[in-house]
């Protein structure tokens, strides 16, 4: 059941019908049975697994809670973390180990044959593990009470908007206004239908057209055409950035959108991060409950560890870090070498900084403007190159990417084509992000003139109604 | 609730303004239709991905050429993916020898449900599976074909290639494409922009349009004898003027996919609550007219011909009004066929034999292979027994008697 879908709009017409008329209590109750149902159109097997992941966490923070002997406080935040990342780990990396393990053994003249065990990965798995694992570490380091209340514990889990795509809410923000009475008003149901309505925009008519053209060449018909020509390798990878973007981040707007019109406050998880003049800036402006999730979680205790009497080498914990936010996306090699390469993109850039630190000055006003643009294009090229890692299906085909891109480059017509068609479908993405780069709250596109007001909304309705591709799911539900 | 209503009552200019757009919206689909050159309608009607394709299918590219008898056929020693074609332009598994004819030749002829589609390699189709020691096969079944297109390639094929028995696939959409000569009028998002012969039935006759295939699609969308031909010659030309009335504007285009989407879900109701589709056949007479001719021209050559029925994925569960017809079409032309739905009916859980809604997996093929050969007789069923490895769940017990019902 997509979001942009007209099942999901029957349902949610049905679920806030019942919403606006009930009250506080018998509304999570409500939410809690219809946040099973959506997830029992993906796959109603995996909600056993779901629930016994809530059940896990619920008991080991409250045990946590009532211990204050820190052996069994880590005792019980041991079980919790051990079950969640066993489970983790079953369901998503099993066949990746498997078949790393053969292949090795390949290497090493070793032939063996893979298990006839076919696991499902469960939609929303690494969502919410990640979710219920920051809970129960929240309660250990006594940054959140736990709650005695299991459904609004389950409720917190696996409440709809955000179940099967994110954004990772913490306890400390989703967990506190689903045990408090919701309000909704003007404000928050304006931004709400706003968020949706461009959430909706951005999924169907840019992602889902740049899907299309993406699809098309990706095709057995011409993959073999698209790998002779650098100029289609960059414009098919320009286009992905934006497709993957569109997607996800609409994922995220519907989902606040949806939380807002019931009262719900959940996180931003993307701000602008075309705009992004450095790569620092980039990663915190892209999937921000993920990276502060990996922030405070596994780059702060890392960071703050001591081997000895020394803390563990900054780089070494930079590289660690995107190595496991590229193992979080997928269970394959690719995701890892993309994790890598943004490690190695981040480290080089902070010794980039440091070494260059004596020569900065400020810069004239002549010059400061044009540096800024040159440093944003160079920030978006430096991570548009590293989804060359991210889309491969092999590593044969990064290199083949790689060479066509940096060594042997050409520019045919098709290629510049697909830069026109592309330019025409991202052009409103790039006003309305530049707007929200400098405004950062979409209401205020609201407050415009009328004429320019009522323009934008039919022109944007325009493209999404009549030029919508066909409807495609939402990219991030693999991981 | 009463927040909401307030939060209604404070948009209410908002709300009036899309009104007005929706009245200035019906206004403007009777008029814009006659302004706007029909050219820029078409532009927005077709897909971006079926004017490269159509590109690519003109320079032959695919695994698919044109044809100026046929609209296309399938390219010669073409290897796409799991797809590979022999030199005749069949998907073949062991293939013929010219100078050394098996007892029994079968030749397969439909679209892609029996030709294997994508999902399947050559050697887990249909045809495939039957093949052994004194029977081969040849499976000219070509991607979106329809009843005519196999009509028009029959009499060749005959010829060429003299088999003893002709096997062609029809299911319950059979006569959805007879009147049509552009695809992509019956679906927008067809994926394949592909032009084909059409038949009339004028006096009880049948009489062939043949387009110029290359020459038509040439240059699309600008290309105006493409128009013109279709607006002359299409019997689903319709969808476009529907297409150009309510489907260009965005408020008007809404309520069209709303009303899509009612459909839809309406369909799914019916399709859990098992209740079959009540849609009929369309282009009836016709479509009974070319089975007929199929029969005498195969008779003519002493060719068995059989009709496979074979059924959509959502038909197993409680059949369709269009699948019921189809049968006793053939039933009343005395036409030799097989009940695909009769078959798969009897297998429990059959509906994962089939990879989507038409296209059958490996063993959905091997249960019918397996059925073919009952047909064909007890000289050929040691042989399959030993060829093919049919699940015994899906091998049943009572084959012998179920095939006199099914295939007469």
């Amino acid at each position: 059941m997509n979001f942009n879908s007209f099942i999901f709009a029957i349902f949610f017409f049905v679920v806030y019908a019942l919403y606006l008329v009930l009250k506080h209590k018998s509304q999570n109750r409500m939410l809690l049975v219809a946040s099973c149902l959506f997830y029992s159109f993906w796959d109603w097997r995996f909600l056993g697994l779901i629930f016994l992941s809530i059940l896990v966490d619920y008991f080991c923070a409250m045990r946590i809670e009532q211990h204050q002997s820190k052996i069994i406080r880590k005792r019980y935040l041991a079980l919790s973390i051990v079950f969640n990342l066993s489970v983790l780990s079953f369901f998503k990396y099993f066949n990746f180990f498997v078949d790393s393990c053969i292949s090795f053994c390949s290497l090493i003249g070793l032939n063996l044959s893979p298990p006839a065990l076919h696991i499902l990965l469960p939609v929303g798995i690494s969502f919410y593990t990640f979710k219920t694992m920051s809970y129960t570490i929240d309660v250990y380091r006594k940054q959140v009470q736990p709650t005695h209340n299991f459904r609004d514990y389950a409720l917190y889990v696996i409440f709809f908007p955000q179940l099967v795509a994110g954004p990772i809410e913490r306890a400390k923000n989703l967990l506190l206004q689903i045990a408090q009475p919701r309000t909704l008003t003007h404000e928050k149901l304006t931004q709400g239908f706003t968020l949706i309505y461009w959430g909706l925009f951005k999924k169907v008519f840019i992602a889902d057209n740049l899907g299309a053209i993406l699809g098309f060449y990706n095709s057995s018909q011409t993959a073999g055409d698209l790998s002779q020509d650098g100029g289609m390798i960059l414009a098919t990878t320009y286009m992905f950035l934006f497709q993957l973007y569109c997607d996800f981040s609409a994922y995220s707007d519907m989902a606040r959108g949806i939380g807002k019109l019931m009262g719900f406050e959940l996180m931003v998880n993307f701000r602008s991060p075309f705009y992004a003049k450095n790569i620092q800036e980039t990663w915190s402006r892209w999937h921000i409950s993920l990276t502060t999730w990996i922030r405070d979680y596994i780059y702060y205790p890392l960071a703050t560890m001591k081997i000895g009497k020394r803390f563990l080498n900054v780089n070494v914990v930079v590289m660690t870090t995107f190595l496991i936010i590229g193992l979080w996306h997928g269970a394959s090699w690719n995701y890892v070498l993309w994790g890598g390469y943004n490690g190695m993109v981040m480290i080089l850039y902070s010794i980039f900084v440091r070494e260059t630190r004596r020569f900065r000055k400020k810069k004239p006003a002549y010059l400061a403007a044009p540096l800024h643009v040159l440093s944003v294009i160079t920030t978006f090229n430096v991570a548009a190159v590293g989804l060359l890692f991210f889309r491969a299906e092999s590593v044969q085909q990064i290199s083949t990417w790689v060479y066509l891109l940096f060594a042997n480059f050409s520019l045919s017509a098709d290629a510049l084509e697909l830069f026109f068609k592309m330019l025409l479908f991202i052009s409103p993405l790039l006003v309305v992000e530049f707007y929200l780069f400098k405004k950062d709250d979409i209401t205020q596109l609201l407050h415009v003139h009328p004429v320019l007001r009522y323009g934008f909304f039919y022109l944007t309705f325009y493209l999404l109604v009549v030029m919508r591709a066909q409807s495609d799911t939402f990219i991030y539900f693999q991981f | 609730m009463a927040n909401l209503l307030r939060y209604i009552a404070s948009v209410k200019r908002f709300l009036l303004v899309l009104g007005a757009f929706c009245l200035i919206e019906i206004a403007l689909a009777h008029i814009l239709p006659a302004i706007i050159p029909q050219r820029w309608y078409f532009r927005m009607y077709l897909p971006w991905e079926a004017m490269k394709k159509t590109e690519l299918f003109l320079s032959s590219q695919f695994n698919i050429i044109p044809s100026p008898d046929l609209g296309w056929r399938n390219k010669p020693n073409a290897v796409m993916n799991k797809i590979q074609y022999d030199h005749y332009g069949s998907r073949s598994h062991g293939g013929i020898v010219s100078d050394a004819r098996k007892p029994m030749r079968i030749v397969f002829m439909g679209d892609s449900r029996i030709g294997g589609y994508n999902n399947l390699a050559n050697d887990e189709t249909v045809s495939a599976y039957l093949e052994h020691g004194d029977l081969e096969t040849l499976n000219f079944a070509t991607n979106l074909y329809g009843l005519d297109q196999v009509f028009l390639a029959l009499p060749k094929c005959l010829s060429q290639f003299t088999p003893d028995v002709v096997v062609v696939a029809i299911g319950s959409d059979i006569g959805q494409a007879l009147n049509c000569v552009y695809l992509p009028l019956t679906d927008r998002n067809v994926g394949a922009p592909l032009l084909k012969p059409r038949f009339f039935l004028q006096d009880g006759q049948l009489t062939c349009l043949r387009p110029e295939v290359c020459n038509l699609l040439q240059n699309i969308p600008n290309n105006p004898s493409l128009l013109e031909f279709i607006e002359k010659n299409d019997g689903h030309y319709f969808v476009f003027k529907h297409f150009q009335r309510k489907e260009t504007l965005p408020f008007l285009s809404l309520f069209s996919l709303i009303q899509a989407n009612i459909a839809y879900v309406k369909q799914q109701i019916d399709y859990h609550l098992g209740r079959p589709s009540w849609a009929s056949v369309t282009n009836e007479k016709l479509a009974a007219k070319i089975l007929n001719q199929m029969e005498s021209e195969a008779e003519a050559r002493n060719v068995r011909l059989v009709f496979l029925v074979m059924p959509k994925r959502s038909e197993l569960k409680s059949g369709s009004h269009a699948y019921q017809q189809v049968v006793h079409m053939a039933d009343s032309l005395g036409l030799r066929y097989i009940d695909g739905l009769a078959i798969f009916q009897r297998i429990r859980g059959s509906e994962s034999l089939f990879f989507d809604e038409v296209h059958l997996l490996a063993k959905g093929n091997q249960v019918l292979a397996s059925q073919l050969m009952e047909w064909l007789g007890p000289s050929t069923r040691f042989a399959v027994e030993n060829q093919i490895s049919v699940d015994k769940k899906f091998s049943g017990t009572r084959m012998a008697e179920e095939v006199e019902r099914a295939g007469r």
